[in-house]
């Protein structure tokens, strides 16, 4: 009898569970004026009553297969997941919907992983906990198997949420700050060596002069070589107290939540959505640009993480950047600019209606590993616009003449 | 039956003859200017309350005066166009005055069947037309005399001759018949008072002749921008002939470039312009210049071949590269079309080029923005603000010395930033523009 009931509570736990619709949950979204909010929302396509799964997301704590609990204890990570999985629902009903994207409708069900901190590995799908943990990020994995004689089982493409950290600008690598000063005395210091010379060449003037010619010094020559001095010494003044700006630059912190923001889900959900063309392999700032712009045209909104302060301390990113274009743009240290987000966006404004097919159909023209901005994208863009703008010619010319302005 | 049938066959020749020499009115039509400046919002009120009712019939007279003369003669002679036509308002029993017809050309035009130059041109040859009606030259003066005594004394016969010749071809006109009278004095800019007054007194011509012509130079048809027969035969030739750079995109109507002023103290619309200055030829020539240059801009491939000897190498052109090239293609088309025979006197402007394709159809008033940017490559537009940044720019570097020490370094540390933030937007949008540095690099 005892063995007949812990078989049934064994077979109640691993049940298929009942097919509930949706759920009543409190997730963030953006508000009036872009600003969040917290809001009772429904949780559609839940295929669970007790946990975050659904039929097309599974969200799981770290590297846990089980799903997070509905009504979890934790009330930071319920409103996490809950975050996450709304946004992912409304990102995928975009590409599905507006996009009519047969790869995302027929994806399987995605696996999402909160608050993890290891790194990826593509041999084992993950390292070890103590190896390098990472913070203030989220990725795209894309599927993959152990390599032999790991173990393990396969697995699918899968988001990754990291757990927010604080760190110090100053600290991260390529900020440009450093303790030597800020951005105001780097400029200032710049100035001193002209102003010297300056300085020094009126100096040696006005003494040839009292030699040679004291007459026609208007001013007594001790008054005028105080006059320099003064000018060095207000020079050095204005410097050394610049210093005190330094806690405007230096002194700041740099923390990123990445679940609980909108637009970063739907730019992790835009790299699994495109992957059927662009492999998550690398991360070039072509496909990272492409990502930035489908979130955005999720969200309707031109900028990413902005106005969300308590869980976003870095720098936004704007599609309306009127930013032009570097070479430096192709290389990977500026993956994550928003160079190409403005460009894209550029698009969006030229052909409002019709730009997030442009885009798409664009990206199925380009690889990861080989297409850059200026040659492979621009080109893409044009093509996809000879095929489905609406005067292709007058609209590649305008596309043109939009790309000129940015640089190109 | 067979003679019914060679005679189907026989009236249907005639009437593909007929229609293939038909003048189609709708081609008169304004489509190309959205804005008229002949005349004011009163006096279109004014006309409209005056000539309002027979406008509509008087068109179809017109209409059908030009259809019968371009089955007859052509519509080559502008006094033989106008004078047909008031034959047919007589005919009609439609008013035919100046002032009623003055009315309905402005009724016309507002009414978009017709544009501004036609309006311009026809208001021009009614009002010339109702002077030269009765005109009469008046006496020989003595100093005139004593030139013509002269001019009939100098040179040898040859000249005379020619001189004969041409006033001979003048046999038969009148003030009442001018016929083709126009386009010949116009054609022979040695026509003066002193010649007419030489060939009348040498019995080469009538009194009429005479009056004709000296009332043709009263009423100045040598300062005609535009007459109606040339506006006529470029109108057929040039408006609307190309499909468009999109075939399929629809017609979006007039536009304001066309007509707005070439220069700032000019009267002379850019499509003025471009019927005063060019003939059909010409027109087509330029609007086929931007054609290509789409063309080549639309291009899938653009390569760069080196070739020395038998070995080639060939790099491709960025998409961009490929746009650029392109507009200095054309920048050197235009070029050297403006040094051949074809446009000898008759220099173009890039405007120029713009107006022509607007003209045949081959871009519409929606791309006119864009394709007017195409030659900031070479004349790059440069705003005033742009201008005057510079200038100060300049300028206050230099200045900074009259500022006396220690404020001089308050105006350096000011010239610095400003500097710094403005120049750089300063390079990033007009720098760029028609230096050939390397922000247009093809590649």
């Amino acid at each position: 009898m005892i063995l007949f009931k812990f078989l049934m509570m064994m077979a109640q736990a691993f049940a298929e569970p009942v097919s509930a619709s949706s759920h009543q949950a409190l997730v963030l979204v953006r508000g009036d004026e872009f600003r969040p909010v917290l809001r009772e929302v429904e949780l559609q396509d839940l295929s669970s009553d007790q946990r975050f799964e659904g039929k097309h997301f599974k969200i799981v704590k770290g590297v846990e297969e089980v799903p997070i609990l509905l009504n979890d204890p934790d009330p930071e990570l319920r409103l996490k997941a809950g975050t996450v999985y709304h946004h992912l629902t409304l990102a995928r009903r975009f590409w599905v919907q507006n996009l009519s994207s047969e790869f995302v409708k027929s994806l399987p069900p995605l696996v999402i992983r909160l608050e993890m901190t290891r790194a990826f590995s593509d041999l084992a799908h993950y390292q070890h906990e103590r190896v390098a943990p990472e913070y203030n990020n989220a990725l795209s994995i894309p599927q993959g198997w152990p390599m032999d004689g790991v173990g393990g089982d396969s697995w699918g493409n899968e988001i990754w949420f990291r757990p927010k950290k604080q760190i110090l600008t100053r600290d991260l690598p390529g900020s440009g700050l450093s303790s030597s000063g800020n951005p105001i005395s780097a400029y200032l210091q710049a100035l001193t060596r002209p102003i010297k010379e300056s300085v020094v060449s009126r100096l040696i003037q006005i003494t040839l002069q009292r030699w040679f010619y004291p007459a026609t010094l208007a001013t007594p020559y001790r008054n005028q070589v105080l006059q320099q001095a003064g000018t060095l010494a207000m020079g050095a003044l204005i410097l050394s107290g610049s210093r005190y700006l330094d806690s405007l630059f230096l002194e700041k912190y740099y923390y990123l939540d990445t679940a609980m923001i909108p637009e970063i889900i739907y730019h992790e959900f835009a790299h699994i959505a495109l992957s059927d063309h662009l492999k998550l392999t690398l991360s070039t700032p072509m496909l990272e640009g492409l990502a930035d712009y489908f979130a955005t045209a999720v969200s309707g909104n031109p900028e990413i993480a902005s106005n969300i302060r308590q869980y976003s301390l870095s720098m936004p990113k704007n599609g309306r950047n009127p930013i032009r274009y570097d070479p430096a743009f192709e290389t990977l240290y500026f993956s994550n600019s928003d160079f190409v987000l403005s460009t894209l966006w550029r698009v969006r404004d030229l052909f409002p209606e019709r730009a997030d097919l442009l885009i798409l159909k664009a990206s199925q023209r380009l690889s990861t590993a080989r297409s850059d901005i200026r040659h492979d994208l621009i080109r893409a863009l044009l093509e996809a616009c000879r095929e489905f703008c609406l005067a292709p010619r007058a609209d590649r010319l305008r596309l043109r003449q939009s790309f000129e302005d940015k640089g190109f | 039956m067979r003679s019914g049938l060679i005679f189907g066959m026989v009236l249907g020749w005639l009437c593909l003859v007929t229609q293939a020499d038909a003048f189609e009115i709708s081609k008169l039509k304004n489509t190309k200017e959205a804005v008229t400046h002949s005349f004011s919002k009163s006096r279109e009120a004014e006309a409209l309350a005056r000539g309002g009712k027979d406008a509509e019939a008087q068109f179809s007279a017109l209409a059908a005066s030009l259809n019968r003369l371009e089955a007859e003669k052509g519509l080559n002679c502008d006094f033989e166009i106008f004078d047909s036509f008031v034959s047919e308002l007589k005919k009609m029993q439609l008013p035919y005055d100046h002032e009623s017809l003055s009315d309905a050309f402005v009724v016309w035009r507002s009414r978009g069947w017709i544009d501004d130059l036609f309006y311009e041109a026809m208001v021009e040859i009614s009002e010339s037309r109702s002077r030269l009606m009765h005109f009469q030259s008046r006496r020989v003066w003595r100093r005139e005399q004593a030139e013509v005594d002269q001019l009939r004394s100098m040179g040898d016969g040859s000249a005379q001759l020619a001189l004969k010749s041409i006033y001979l071809g003048f046999q038969g006109s009148s003030p009442s018949a001018p016929g083709c009278t126009k386009e010949r004095y116009v054609r022979h800019p040695e026509i003066s008072r002193i010649s007419n007054l030489l060939a009348y007194q040498s019995g080469w011509i009538q009194s009429e002749v005479l009056d004709l012509l000296e009332g043709l130079s009263l009423i100045g048809v040598r300062e005609w921008e535009i007459s109606i027969a040339s506006y006529l035969k470029v109108l057929i030739q040039v408006k609307d002939r190309s499909k468009g750079i999109d075939p399929g995109a629809s017609d979006l109507g007039p536009n304001e470039f066309s007509s707005s002023f070439r220069y700032r103290n000019s009267n002379l619309t850019y499509r003025e312009t471009l019927y005063s200055q060019f003939d059909a030829i010409q027109i087509i020539m330029m609007s086929d210049l931007l054609k290509k240059s789409f063309e080549r801009m639309d291009a899938t491939r653009a390569d760069l071949v080196f070739t020395r000897g038998d070995q080639s190498e060939v790099i491709p052109l960025s998409p961009m590269g490929q746009y650029y090239f392109a507009r200095k293609l054309l920048k050197k088309s235009i070029d050297d079309l403006n040094r051949s025979s074809l446009f000898a006197g008759s220099p173009f402007s890039y405007e120029d080029v713009v107006t022509a394709a607007l003209e045949t159809g081959l871009i519409q008033s929606n791309l006119i923005s864009e394709v007017l940017k195409i030659d900031d490559l070479w004349s790059p537009a440069v705003s005033s603000w742009s201008k005057l940044s510079r200038f100060l720019l300049q300028v206050s570097g230099s200045a900074n010395v009259l500022v006396p020490p220690p404020y001089n370094l308050i105006s350096a540390l000011a010239l610095v930033v400003v500097e710094g933030v403005v120049a750089r937007r300063i390079n990033q949008g007009n720098g760029n523009l028609g230096t050939g540095d390397s922000t247009y690099d093809p590649f």
